[in-house]
Parts: structure tokens; C-alpha cells; sequence
């Protein structure tokens, strides 16, 4: 795991972009601006971010209603993202999708979805075009603690064994399922101990160090692209905010709350150890924090500027043909 | 009757070895039946307190409820601990109150690095490590029944510890004159790699220098390099020392399940007991036993120490074989 300085200079900025994206979003929404529910990713970018990374356009993902951060990580452009969460014209799914149905299928983005753990078999499926085209392509599900419990995700999980696909169930535990505790309904409370069951490695990481996601990701692509079949890593991840925009949280304790953001913000883990490291210098990392304030508040202002679908258009663009 | 504690790491056996070798690991379900069959055994001794440390998966209060109403003499209790983290430091915390609670001994149910951990908060209390993974030197697999037969034998005074217990060599990482900053139970070993990562070490190729407290051919991991080096067990007070590299005689060992690799050693040394010796790469990962730890800066230079007095581990087969003798479960039943 030899990362070039570039490499870990853009890694740190799609992370940077992604969590301003998402603040900028935590903010916007209380102006009334931007339709429908959000669920925001802020905590958690370490995953999506070194996952992405090493994918290309022929690779698929499949992410969940926290969709934002996999899509931005996948390469979906930003200013796209933006208008599309706003509803207009000119974003990537001319506004029809919003945040829960956001895709782009040139990218390799499969959407984000509304159905907690469904893009675990729309994942399999491509996994099984990959296999079958022999395009050397890889599919990767985003999905949750809570999608974790959810019978078709077992299913597609048996699928991709059987016919060892080139899969990888990526499962971000970050501890609620909405808004229930992950050790109160996750049976065996062991989430890549329960997938190691149906017969493929399964391995458990730190979603807060970008390192060791990178790594471990890595060695699962290895193997998928090898066809040597399907993993499942599940990651112990933490999620900043509510399940929603709008959830108030009762369920945790401020202490939790700030607590996660000081010791668990994978974000200041992966600048200090830059830094420590030498790999990069404290004024490199401003600025590229600088770049993505400046990045996110443009798209916000042409997002607010930006046309909305001509209602005439409405059954336009809302089936799409894969 | 003096109490037993019990830390049994639920998220040891998850590690990237799943990945890239034949590793396996029990699920935590597994771990909790042995732990079941430990505190019946136990109670058939009369062991009156089992404490275990607390954990995500609440393992001690899983295993209170299975057995619930079923229990004689043994209470099973989940030590409350003020800003649990769920990670390595609480098993160093909750191995120092079991000290202070007066514990005949530990019960550790994890992987070497759990062990290590374990070793740096328990003083003189002796463990008893089992193993719950495929990739293990330090703890063995055990029956739950017999580490509780073990267990209870320390416990209720009926064998002398001071027979059943032995002292480990240890190896202690420090500064020039300063204190230990950290320590290892099997192995430190210096990687060619950049970052902590994923924490395990699984391709030979990158290791550079090995420092060995034990190197025996039926060992598995790291350690099992010296084993198939030497060709016999080292004599208990001396550890190895190991150079790698791209020259030298190759050596093939088993440092992961399902995965035999070749190294060639470039220099070896024995190290007698309280002798230190300076990590001569200033660039990689200092790994122990088994996982990456600290990122080598160029700075300070660090040491190793080989010291034959680490911490007291049961031995389980003699354990039970001194419990027989003194008749403990004669005329029981």
C-alpha cells in the first residue's frame, strides 16, 4: 500500500469535498430550499473514499439512501450533484431523482436508493453482467448496519458466492439502523462474522482510518477481479448526524455526539496522519480545504440560480433504460 | 475463593488475514458457548465470582442469561467501566481492576495481540489465554469446560499457582535509557510499509528485521520463520534475533494460515535475557506480535529488549494435572 503523494492529496480532497458538500446541505435545508428527505454522510467519507478510489467506470456501485458521499467519491460531478438535490433542470438526473435516487450510470453509479439494503442484489446483478460480459468489471453494495438484517441482502449474498461473482458487500456499520442502536437489533451483533457464514472472507475494519479501509478494499478487488469470488467487509464506522435532516436525535447522548466528532472524525484522523507523516504540510491541506469551501458554495449558488424542470416535461427522463 | 476475570476481545478474528489467506474465525456466538461451558465448570467448583469486561456485543451478560437460574455458587458480573471505548485500552483497563479486585487470574479470550494488551495491565495476576482464531502462537485452543476446571483449581486455592504458572520472556521497545513504551509477547517485527493500515502482517517480503521470544517449527505467523530457521525449539532464555533481506539463505515457514513463504535471513543473533538491541531500520512499521503499531519516523532510534520476566501464564495441562493430585473433583457429585 504505497500511495503517491498525489494520490493522497486527491483522496484527502474528495473527503474534504464530500463533508463540505453534506455541511453545506446540514445548513441549506433549513431554508426550505431543497426538496425532500436528506441523509447526510458526514463521518463516514474515509469509506466511500477509499473504496471509490480504486474503482473505475467499469466498475459498479450500488449505494443506500446515505448515497451522497458514494456518488461524489464514484466521480459524480459535483455541480451535477448539487442541482440535481435541488431539484433543477441541469443536475445529473435532471431533477427527477433528488437525493435518494441519484445516479449516473456513465460513471458506474448504479443510485443511491430509498430501500434499506437494496442494492445489495441490484449490485449482484451487475457483478453478474461483469462476469458474464467478462468486462473485468467489479460491483460493489454500500449499505448499512440495519440493511444487514434484511433477507434479500442474505440472498445476494448466496447469489454472488455461488456463482462467485465479482462482489464486494461493503457494509458500514455506523452503529443505527435509522434510529435503533445496531447492538439491540443485529442479531449475533457481528455483522462480518455472520457473513462469513454463507462462505466468503469476511473482514472487519477501523471506517474511520482511511488506511486501513484502503488496504483491505484493496485485497477484496484483488480477489474479485482475479475471479476469485465475493467478500464482505464490514466497517465500524460513525455517522455525525441523524438518520434524517430533521432527526433530533433523543437517542443519543451529547457526550456520544461530541465525542465521535473529536475522536472519530475520520477526516482530522487522515490530516494528522498526513501530516505526521510527512506526506503532506498543514498548508497544503488548507487549501485544499479552502478549494472544496469555494468548490461547494459556487455549485450552492448555481444550484439556487438554476432553472427547475418545465412542469410540461414532467414524465420526461423518469424511466430509464440500463 | 477469589474471583476469575474474564476479557474476551469480540472483534478479534476479523482482521484482513480473511482476506488474503485461509484464516478463519469463530463467530462471536462460538465464543460465548465456550464461555457458557467455563462458568459451569466454574460453579461445579464453587467458584462464588466470574467478572468479565464489558464489550459491544455484551458477551458477559449473554453468557449470565443463558445460564441464568442454572448457577449454584457463581455469580456472573459485567465490570461497569466509566467511558468504555470498545478498543484495546479498555482491556488494559479492565485487566488492571481485575488485578486490584484480587482475581486468582484472567481468563483472555482472543488473538496474540489481544494477550499483549491483557499483559500490559495485569501485573503479577496470572492469564490464561485461548484462542479464538486460526493465526495464534500465544493463546491454545481449550475445551470451555477444562478452562474453567483450570480456572476454578486457581481459584478455590486447591492448586499452588506458583506451580501451575509460568513467566514468559516479553519484548520491551524503548528510547535509549528511557522506559518501555511498549511491549510484545511473540514477536516485533520491522516492515517495508507506510502506514498502520490494516494492522496485519501477512506478506514476508516486506519484514525486515524479526526479534523472537520463541521460534518453534509448530508455531503459525511470524515467529514460526525462526522456528523453521533454527530447525529446534530455542532454548527458553534466549530469544532470536533475525536479519532479512535480498540475500542471504532462504528459508520457507508458515507465517499465515494456508500460506507458506519464503524469506532469506541475512543474519541471525540470540538474544540473552535484559539484552537490547536498536532497530537498525530507520524507515517502515514496527509490528507486534503480528500487527502494525508504530510508524518509524528516522528519529529517535528504538530499541528492543529481550527480558525473561513478563507476565504469568497458566499452564493449563499442568494446572489440572496438580488439581487431579489434590483430588478436586474426588468425592464431588
Amino acid at each position: 500500500m504505497a500511495l503517491k503523494k498525489e494520490e493522497l492529496l486527491e483522496a484527502y480532497r474528495r473527503m474534504r469535498t464530500i463533508r463540505e458538500f453534506e455541511e453545506n446541505i446540514h445548513r441549506e435545508n433549513t431554508t426550505g430550499e431543497i426538496p425532500g428527505f436528506l441523509h447526510l454522510y458526514c463521518g463516514q467519507e474515509a469509506n466511500a473514499v477509499a473504496v471509490c478510489m480504486q474503482l473505475d467506470d467499469t466498475d459498479y456501485i450500488a449505494s443506500n439512501h446515505r448515497g451522497h458521499g458514494h456518488c461524489l467519491a464514484k466521480g459524480a460531478d459535483v455541480k451535477g450533484m448539487m442541482l440535481e438535490l435541488y431539484g433543477k433542470e441541469d443536475g445529473l438526473c435532471h431533477g427527477r431523482g433528488g437525493s435518494m435516487h441519484i445516479a449516473d450510470v456513465s460513471r458506474g453509479i448504479l443510485g443511491a436508493n430509498g430501500i434499506v439494503g437494496a442494492g445489495a442484489p441490484l449490485a449482484t446483478g451487475a457483478a453478474l453482467t461483469a462476469k458474464t460480459l467478462g468486462t473485468g468489471g467489479v460491483a460493489v453494495s454500500f449499505q448499512g448496519d440495519g440493511a444487514s438484517n434484511e433477507g434479500y441482502v442474505f440472498e445476494a449474498i448466496n447469489m454472488a458466492v455461488m456463482w462467485q461473482l465479482p462482489m464486494i458487500f461493503y457494509f458500514e456499520n455506523n452503529g443505527y439502523g435509522e434510529f435503533t442502536g445496531h447492538d439491540y437489533v443485529v442479531g449475533s451483533k457481528d455483522i462480518a462474522g455472520r457473513a462469513a457464514a454463507f462462505g466468503l472472507p469476511a473482514v472487519r475494519v477501523d471506517g474511520t482510518d482511511f488506511f486501513e479501509v484502503y488496504e483491505a478494499f484493496g485485497e477484496a478487488l484483488k480477489r474479485a477481479r482475479a475471479g476469485k469470488g465475493p467478500s464482505v467487509i464490514e466497517a465500524q464506522a460513525v455517522r455525525f448526524y441523524g438518520h434524517f435532516e430533521g432527526d433530533p436525535q433523543a437517542y443519543r447522548s451529547t457526550e456520544e455526539l461530541e465525542s465521535v466528532r473529536e475522536h472519530k472524525d475520520c477526516l482530522k484522523i487522515l490530516r494528522q496522519k498526513l501530516i505526521k507523516g510527512k506526506k503532506a504540510t498543514t498548508a497544503e491541506l488548507d487549501t485544499i480545504d479552502q478549494e472544496a469551501v469555494e468548490l461547494i458554495n459556487a455549485c450552492r449558488e448555481a444550484a439556487k440560480a438554476a432553472a427547475f424542470p418545465d412542469p410540461a416535461t414532467l414524465m420526461n427522463n423518469t424511466y430509464v433504460s440500463y | 475463593m477469589k474471583p476469575v476475570g474474564v476479557i474476551a476481545n469480540p472483534a478479534s478474528g476479523r482482521d484482513i488475514r480473511r482476506l488474503v489467506t485461509s484464516a478463519d474465525a469463530a463467530p462471536v456466538s462460538d465464543r460465548i458457548s465456550i464461555l457458557v461451558r467455563m462458568v459451569r465448570a466454574l460453579d461445579s467448583i464453587g467458584v462464588e465470582q466470574v467478572a468479565f469486561m464489558p464489550d459491544p456485543y455484551g458477551i458477559g451478560g449473554k453468557v449470565a442469561r443463558e445460564l441464568e437460574g442454572q448457577l449454584s455458587t457463581t455469580s456472573v458480573e459485567t465490570l461497569a467501566l466509566e467511558r468504555a471505548e470498545a478498543n484495546f485500552r479498555d482491556s488494559v483497563r479492565c485487566a488492571r481492576i481485575m488485578r486490584e479486585m484480587g482475581c486468582a487470574l484472567i481468563v483472555v479470550m482472543g488473538g496474540d495481540g489481544t494477550c499483549r494488551v491483557v499483559s500490559k495491565g495485569c501485573g503479577d495476576t496470572p492469564i490464561l489465554p485461548v484462542s479464538t482464531g486460526t493465526n495464534n502462537v500465544f493463546p491454545q485452543f481449550v475445551e470451555g469446560t477444562l478452562l474453567g476446571l483450570a480456572a476454578g483449581a486457581l481459584a478455590s486455592g486447591s492448586v499452588d499457582a506458583d506451580l501451575c504458572c509460568e513467566r514468559v520472556p516479553v519484548l520491551e521497545l524503548h528510547r535509549q535509557g528511557g522506559p518501555v513504551e511498549d511491549i510484545a509477547l511473540v514477536d516485533v517485527a520491522v516492515v517495508a510499509a507506510d502506514e498502520i493500515g490494516s494492522r496485519a502482517v501477512w506478506r514476508a517480503d516486506t519484514v525486515r528485521e524479526l526479534f523472537l521470544t520463541r521460534s518453534r517449527p509448530s508455531q503459525i505467523g511470524l515467529s514460526a520463520i525462526g522456528g523453521w530457521w533454527t530447525g529446534t525449539p530455542a532454548a527458553t532464555d534466549c530469544g532470536l534475533y533475525l536479519e532479512l533481506g535480498a540475500s542471504g539463505e532462504p528459508v520457507a515457514a508458515p507465517i499465515a494460515p494456508g500460506l507458506i513463504d519464503t524469506v532469506r535471513i541475512a543474519s541471525s543473533a540470540t538474544l540473552a535475557g535484559g539484552e537490547s538491541r536498536r532497530i537498525r531500520h530507520d524507515q517502515g512499521v514496527v509490528a507486534l506480535d503480528g500487527e502494525r503499531e508504530i510508524v518509524l519516523t528516522g528519529e529517535e532510534p528504538l530499541y528492543v529488549r529481550f527480558r525473561l520476566e513478563g507476565p504469568r501464564v497458566v499452564n493449563l495441562e499442568n494446572t489440572l494435572e496438580h488439581a487431579a493430585r489434590r483430588g478436586l473433583l474426588r468425592g464431588s457429585g
